[in-house]
């Protein structure tokens, strides 16, 4: 254990082979999928995301919501989240081919996002809560993401993009609050999060 | 430098060891300086995120300052500001001694230094202003980890360089350690970095490249550098040399095997191959062998002597941490078997666990090196018995209530995760007033950084009268000088 | 596209197994693991040999005397 070379060799084998098992294999098997098309519908799965929610996904990240919120419907006999509601099937790889970058995340002081595009299909909803969380999901202790909408004076008539709020809160008088650009991308990216269609290696499971 | 022919006496073995240790000065100070300020920013937006999850109201109108930026910055700032900075200034003196040779190179490390530096800034505010990419671990944005990576390139050249000129003789365990993780780290960083930032991998397989890299920062990168430290300080303090140097090579090879491949075991259940996350969990489990290994080692070099703790700085920081160590690790194994993952996972306890082992073991294992160390550097004693004391205090009691309070509402958090009859509310009510204990030992720990803030500013600036001797537990200012009577 | 993986993972297990055998016998043949207490050593000198506390107060000596390390028990 004295010479150099030797540690240095040692150092770099038990590394390689961490390295061929948890990098390079998983490039190889699950970093280049192809989308399928489901035969029963036409539909390509995983579906392409609309360049505004592609957007929203840097808004995503940008925000940070990974640190209470994960992506991930574990398998079957690994916790509840399929009786919670959160799936119909437990996701896979594939599901996560276009996400850049994935968010899988580690933490659920919020509750799993995967399928929130299917639970609250309402676009209002998920302004609603992003400007008052607290309100929205009492108890709830998400912070307020109003730094992502402009409150403007109504100029003659209501502007058509504008979020009512729920009480206590409302805007000024005479003013409206309306979603940025960022806001609009975002909700965009969460409404699209649904992940119940089928797939050749997760197929939707019996009722 | 040739060694003499003749084996040197005590009293020039003195001057090479104060040549040594003098000419690491620079580097170190550096180092150590930059490591205590983001200790101390690192602190503040630990204390923010906190509160925000007490209060989401508090601060939330500004997009810079929400919790999802808050808490990357935190961790970021920890990680990379605080905690590999005080790896890398340890890391220099260390290899310095133990090669017995004066630094050299000394423009790589400074170059290392600034590069670092300015990385870490950027990377702080790009994740601030919005440029974080949400990836745990590696939040910076392109521009920042980039000079990351070339400092920690100039810290492995040198290594190597160091470690190649040194004096033939044994090579001391710490140096392995060393050594690895310098050598480690720049591949870790640079191979994650590409892969999910530079040119970013599908989705799919970005999750196992992240982990492999999150939990290899840990157990390749810190944990290296922290035993190369317990290694070195504990013998030296007490003047007893290792239990049984047998063990330390069967622990070095068995982390070098086994840690690499515990990166699955922080996405079990998730959309990975069922082998992957099996063989993250063997060996997971398997890492009980360096870590009783080590701990059995450590144990017996203290044995009989642990009234030292008493009155030596050092070994209590050192002596705490590597306990911690082995405490952290074997919950670690534990929280990798499956029927047991299911209850912690996506919860507090997952915290508190990091922060075991960041903070318990790495962070204290630093600072008790930075107690032996600045003052054979700077050649000025502690200023004040009274400062380390409260130091310890703040910080001891301050992590043990923050683990204790994380665990035990990640527990709860967790078994009513697990019961689809209870609400998701139900499982965040349940956590709330643990989270309320936290922001409390949050306080603790920041007073006690600002205390080892202060501490080391009288240091560096040589306040009070000059000491001969080491600044002990149980001493106090206003001491007369001691005649040098060894 | 399958075959070639488990081909991959198969010669990097060789290879790896191989080699890790391959170093312990050489390491055991050419004395690696000979000598191995002088190393433990390695960290003191005569300035601050052995059985010296290296944080100690001339006048305040430590409670107990530390004790030296005389003839230990081996655990390997």
């Amino acid at each position: 254990m004295n010479r150099m070379p030797v540690i240095i060799v040692g150092i770099f084998l038990t590394f390689l082979s961490s390295w061929l098992g948890l990098v390079a294999y998983p490039y190889l098997t699950l970093g280049r999928f192809t989308p399928v098309t489901d035969e029963a519908t036409g539909d390509i799965n995983p579906p392409t995301l609309s360049g505004l929610a592609v957007r929203g996904q840097r808004v995503y990240a940008s925000a940070g919501c990974i640190y209470c919120h994960s992506q991930q419907v574990r398998q079957v006999g690994y916790g509840s989240d399929l009786e919670r509601g959160w799936g119909a099937r437990p996701t896979v790889a594939r599901d996560y081919m276009r996400e850049n970058p994935v968010f899988l995340g580690t933490m659920r002081t919020g509750p799993d996002l995967t399928n929130i595009g299917a639970r609250q299909s309402s676009a209002m909803w998920h302004h609603q809560h992003l400007y008052q969380p607290t309100v929205v999901s009492p108890g709830s202790i998400m912070p307020s993401y109003r730094y992502l909408y402009v409150t403007q004076k109504i100029q003659g008539q209501r502007s058509a993009r504008a979020i009512d709020l729920l009480p206590p809160d409302n805007a000024p008088e005479g003013y409206e609050i309306v979603p940025s650009a960022e806001a609009e991308a975002l909700v965009a990216y969460l409404l699209s999060l649904n992940r119940n269609y089928p797939l050749p290696e997760a197929p939707e499971p019996p009722q | 430098m040739p060694r003499p022919a003749a084996p040197p006496t005590a009293a020039e073995d003195k001057i090479e060891r104060a040549e040594i240790d003098a000419s690491t000065r620079l580097p170190v100070v550096l180092f150590y300086g930059s490591a205590i300020f983001w200790l101390l920013v690192g602190s503040f937006f630990a204390l923010l995120a906190s509160l925000k999850m007490n209060n989401p109201h508090f601060l939330d109108q500004w997009g810079w300052l929400t919790f999802g930026r808050v808490r990357p910055a935190h961790l970021n700032a920890v990680a990379y500001g605080w905690a590999s900075s005080a790896a890398i200034g340890t890391g220099l003196w260390l290899m310095a001694r133990l090669c017995r040779v004066p630094l050299r190179y000394s423009k790589l490390v400074i170059g290392a230094a600034i590069f670092w530096n300015l990385g870490v800034l950027l990377g702080t505010f790009g994740i601030l202003a919005g440029d974080g990419r949400s990836i745990e671990w590696l939040e910076f944005p392109n521009y920042a980890s980039g000079m990351l990576f070339v400092a920690y390139g100039l810290i492995a050249v040198w290594g190597v360089l160091m470690f190649r000129f040194r004096q033939p003789g044994h090579v001391y365990v710490s140096q392995w350690y060393l050594l690895a993780a310098f050598l480690w780290f720049p591949w870790l960083y640079s191979t994650a970095n590409i892969l999910l930032n530079f040119e970013p991998i599908q989705g799919g397989a970005q999750g196992a490249v992240n982990w492999w890299y999150g939990h290899n920062a840990l157990g390749l990168w810190f944990t290296p550098i922290g035993l190369a430290t317990a290694y070195y300080l504990i013998p030296k303090v007490l003047g007893r040399p290792i239990h049984s140097y047998y063990l330390s090579i069967l622990g070095f090879w068995t982390l070098a095997l086994f840690y690499s491949w515990n990166g699955m075991h922080h996405l079990i259940g998730g959309p990975f191959p069922a082998w992957m996350i099996s063989a993250s969990v063997v060996a997971s489990i398997m890492m009980f062998i360096p870590v009783i290994t080590t701990a059995i080692n450590h144990h017996m070099t203290v044995r009989g002597n642990f009234g030292a703790l008493k009155w030596s700085p050092t070994l209590r920081f050192t002596v705490f941490g590597a306990m911690c160590y082995t405490l952290a690790s074997v919950q670690g194994s534990f929280m990798a078997i499956p029927s047991l993952n299911v209850i912690t996972h996506f919860t507090h306890y997952t915290v508190g666990h990091a922060h075991l082992g960041l903070y318990a073991f790495f962070t204290m294992i630093m600072f008790g090196a930075m107690y032996y160390i600045l003052p054979r550097v700077v050649g000025w004693e502690w200023p004040s018995a009274r400062l380390i004391r409260w130091h310890f205090w703040l910080v001891a009691i301050g992590i043990g209530v923050m683990v204790v309070a994380l665990t035990i509402g990640g527990i709860l958090q967790g078994l009513a995760l697990l019961d689809p009859g209870i609400t998701f509310m139900a499982s965040l009510d349940y956590t709330k007033p643990w989270l309320l204990i936290r922001s409390g030992s949050g306080i603790l720990l920041t007073a006690g950084h600002i205390v080892f803030a202060v501490s080391f500013c009288l240091l560096l600036f040589k306040v009070g009268a000059k000491r001969t001797e080491p600044t002990l537990f149980g001493t106090d200012q206003g001491r007369e000088p001691e005649p040098l009577n060894r | 596209m399958n075959t070639v993986i488990y081909i991959l993972l198969g010669a990097g297990l060789v290879f790896f197994g191989g080699t890790t055998l391959a170093a312990f016998y050489w390491a055991a043949r050419t004395g690696q693991f000979r000598n191995l207490e002088d190393g433990s050593k390695v960290i003191f000198d005569d300035d601050e040999p052995v059985g010296t506390a290296t944080d100690v107060f001339a006048d305040k000596k430590a409670d107990r005397p530390v004790r030296a390390a005389v003839a230990r028990r081996r655990i390997i």
